[in-house]
């Protein structure tokens, strides 16, 4: 990767995708997804782990490189930088269900980096940022709705 | 299994991380946030996840619509 200095690097985020007891259906379709977002240049995966945990809340957790199947991540490995230290493993591992396989991604996102730029350029600070998933607005959209139905 | 060498040092997560369902419930807009606290627990809970309607979910993406 060529150097780059810290004005010209995006916001880094994490993510831990839960697989609930039972709900485990894993096709390679998300790996997929994942190293074409990668390939495409929207994001740069800096690290992945993957965390079980026991029944007994006990944590396991694994390198893509303990897997016996990467499939297309494992050209992605090698790029890995390793953000997570051990010991973020019972913080990640906390928001888990006993019994859960759960994906941990911490990537940068490369598309946001040009503007991020642009913005301390012109004085701007970042003060706030968030996630709101699809789902909660659809539910306050319904919930509007129902409002509305009975009159309030 | 023990994480390598590599994984040494000092974490950035800093803090037990809560479920998402969790954090979504807490930041739910509107005027009604006990009741959709329920309902956005339920939506961004485990399983499945919930049919919205079409007129829903076009609402969701529609340019021009401000709830307040």
């Amino acid at each position: 990767m060529t150097e780059r200095s810290i004005d010209e690097l995006g916001p880094v985020d994490y993510l831990i995708v839960e697989f609930p007891a039972g709900h485990q259906n894993f096709t390679g379709e998300g790996a997929a997804e994942l190293v074409r977002l990668h390939d495409a240049g929207i994001i740069r995966l800096m690290d992945i782990l993957i965390l079980q945990k026991g029944e007994d809340g006990t944590v396991m957790a694994q390198e893509l490189g303990d897997l016996a199947e990467l499939g297309e991540l494992a050209r992605i490995e090698t790029e890995l930088v390793q953000t997570l230290a051990a010991e973020d493993v019972e913080h990640l591992a906390a928001a888990m269900d006993p019994g859960s396989v759960a994906g941990v991604l911490v990537y940068e996102n490369l598309w946001a980096a040009p503007f991020g730029s642009a913005m301390r350029r012109a004085g701007g600070q970042l003060i706030a940022n968030g996630r709101i998933p699809i789902q909660a607005i659809i539910a306050a959209v319904e919930a509007d709705a129902a409002l509305e139905a009975e009159g309030i | 299994m023990p994480l390598g060498p590599g994984r040494a040092g000092v974490g950035v997560i800093g803090a037990p991380v809560a479920k998402a369902a969790v954090v979504g419930a807490a930041i739910s807009p509107g005027p009604s946030p006990i009741a959709k606290a329920a309902v956005v627990g339920a939506a961004v809970g485990p399983g499945p996840s919930p049919v919205a309607k079409a007129a829903v979910v076009t609402a969701a993406v529609t340019p021009g619509r401000r709830r307040f």
